[in-house]
């Protein structure tokens, strides 16, 4: 394909855009529908995820050790947990520590504490910070059967309901996108069916005169890439309107319960690139996937 | 040039369209293909234009074999073709001008080539103040032409018209004819018509294949036909030719008419329609 060639093959590309108003119109709407879906599926997901992040850097374990564990020991079990998968920090707290951040709660009352520094009821244990929140419950059984652990605590209430809606989010959004996919890929090969019908005569006089296979199809495969490319922008547009809409609305309206929600939720324009680069991507693929992979069928060229 | 040895096609249903066809034809010969409907004159059309591949025997044209062409060689084979049609084949929505500059666009010609080749086609075919005009505006006669500029445009070493005259009214298939005519005569183009129409055959006295029955029953050289048709008896020929053309086109008409409030769906086999 030489490149003065190129001008007249978007050419032709769009005017089959425009030559079939109706069913352009009904390909775009589809693919915008499934770019919307999968842009609003990923920005709760990136949401979430930067939920949990925050609520990660909150959450700490709890190890705490018997009494009767040694120094040596206690030492021992700081490389031993280092060492573990999910564990992200470490931090001994020593049960004099513990009685000094006791005596801080207690403020004024801290007197009644008096006396408990040579009979430390307390106990030492180690304050851990763990890497992925959704796999907790496996690090806190892990945690649970090691040597000299008394009791694991840990909340587990906020990273299970974070982690199950994330899933949902994510398995219902794959579902209901492949659905899509598959849906616009099916309309458009069907609008390019329509074009290559209409345009019939034209393809055949085509080969008569020795237009090579690729020279016929460009076009098509041009007009499925448009229609992508048109839908990709629309979706980009809508999508970041709508968000940094409901982002605003939701801190005005309850922006003082959920103020976390607020201060980790993302930005649009820091993302805006990887979305409109997703979007546009996408929106291609599905654009040439509709138009090149059923066209020879209706082309026998 | 062309050659065909022992040519035979057999259709994936069944029919033979061309059994055992051999023929020559040199580089800048004019040769008329007659022979009635179902003869064969299509297949062998077809084969040229490499729609076909036969099943039996070879075919030559330009020292390339036709049958073991690769599919992606096609289209630079047909570029050295110029193919003309009964129905004309012109895109309705074009004007004249880009009808004939849509087979050098399609075919990777720089606009610049396209811009200077055109115009000079269109005026060698006395088409020049009909540039801007579409097919619609056109008489037969004139569409014909300009589907015949389009066959020329890119200077082809052989020009395939299957009966090129079928939809044009007889004092104008004359004028085809004659065009073609010329073209041999001042290109050295070898031209290929197929025809029904043997009073055009005896006029111009050319070789005539004569194919029945899938087979070459005759191949004269200079049209023997034109004892038959002489003088008055040409004459009479060629107005009763014409009163029965006419009777056909108002026929043709009339069917277009009732086409046109009762739509008939489906493809035209052999179209008339342009």
């Amino acid at each position: 394909m030489k490149l003065h060639n190129l001008g007249y093959l978007l050419k032709e590309g769009m005017r089959n855009v425009l030559h079939n108003k109706l069913m352009s119109f009904a390909c775009i709407g589809v693919l915008l529908a499934c770019l919307l879906l999968i842009g609003s599926a990923a920005m709760f997901s990136l949401n979430v995820n930067s939920m949990m992040g925050y609520v990660e850097d909150q959450n700490e374990v709890v190890l705490i050790l018997h009494d009767e564990t040694t120094r040596s020991e206690i030492d021992d079990m700081a490389v031993s947990l280092g060492a573990m998968e999910n564990i992200a920090a470490v931090r001994f707290f020593s049960r004099d520590e513990a009685l000094a951040s006791y005596r801080l709660k207690m403020g004024d009352q801290a007197t009644l504490l008096d006396g408990f520094e040579d009979n430390n009821v307390l106990p030492d244990s180690y304050v851990l910070r763990v890497v992925d929140l959704s796999a907790l419950e496996t690090t806190v059984e892990q945690l649970d059967r090691l040597d000299h652990v008394e009791k694991v605590k840990a909340s587990t209430v906020v990273a299970d309901i974070l982690t199950a809606l994330n899933k949902t989010v994510t398995y219902a959004g794959i579902g209901i996108v492949a659905i899509l996919v598959v849906v616009s890929i099916v309309i458009i090969t069907n609008t390019i069916k329509i074009t290559v019908f209409s345009r019939r005569k034209e393809i055949n006089i085509m080969k008569y005169v020795g237009a090579t296979d690729s020279f016929i199809r460009l076009p098509f495969l041009v007009e499925g890439m448009l229609i992508g490319l048109i839908a990709a922008t629309l979706a980009f547009f809508i999508l970041g309107a709508s968000y940094t809409y409901l982002i605003q609305w939701t801190s005005d309206q309850f922006g003082a319960y959920i103020g976390i929600f607020y201060s980790n939720a993302i930005e649009f324009r820091d993302i805006a690139l990887y979305v409109f680069g997703g979007f546009a991507g996408l929106g291609v693929f599905i654009g040439v996937m509709g138009s090149g992979m059923f066209m020879s069928r209706y082309l026998k060229v | 040039m062309i050659e065909f040895s022992n040519v035979s096609k057999v259709y994936k249903n069944g029919a033979e369209a061309l059994k055992g066809v051999s023929l020559k034809i040199d580089k800048g010969e004019f040769v008329f293909v007659v022979g009635s409907s179902g003869a064969g004159k299509s297949t062998l059309i077809k084969t040229l234009l490499r729609e076909e591949v036969p099943t039996g025997g070879t075919v030559f044209v330009n020292g390339q074999n036709l049958g073991r062409m690769r599919r992606r060689h096609i289209p630079k084979y047909r570029r050295q073709l110029g193919v003309v049609f009964q129905d004309f084949r012109l895109i309705p929505s074009l004007n004249v001008y880009d009808n004939v500059a849509f087979s050098l666009r399609v075919t990777n010609v720089v606009g610049k080539e396209i811009r200077s080749r055109v115009p000079y086609v269109l005026k060698l075919l006395g088409l020049a103040d009909k540039i801007k005009c579409i097919p619609d505006e056109l008489s037969g006669g004139e569409q014909q032409r300009v589907a015949l500029a389009r066959a020329l445009v890119n200077n082809p070493s052989i020009i395939i018209a299957d009966e090129p005259t079928g939809n044009i009214d007889p004092e104008l298939s004359f004028e085809i004819v004659d065009l073609l005519s010329e073209i041999n005569e001042q290109c050295g183009t070898t031209i290929l018509m197929v025809t029904h129409e043997h009073e055009l055959v005896s006029y111009f006295s050319r070789r005539v294949i004569t194919i029945e029955g899938g087979q070459i029953i005759s191949d004269t050289k200079s049209g023997a036909h034109t004892e038959l048709f002489t003088g008055d008896l040409l004459e009479d020929y060629s107005r009763t030719l014409a009163k029965k053309q006419k009777a056909a086109a108002a026929l043709l008409a009339e069917i277009d008419e009732q086409e046109e409030q009762y739509p008939l769906t489906g493809e035209v086999a052999y179209g008339r329609k342009a």
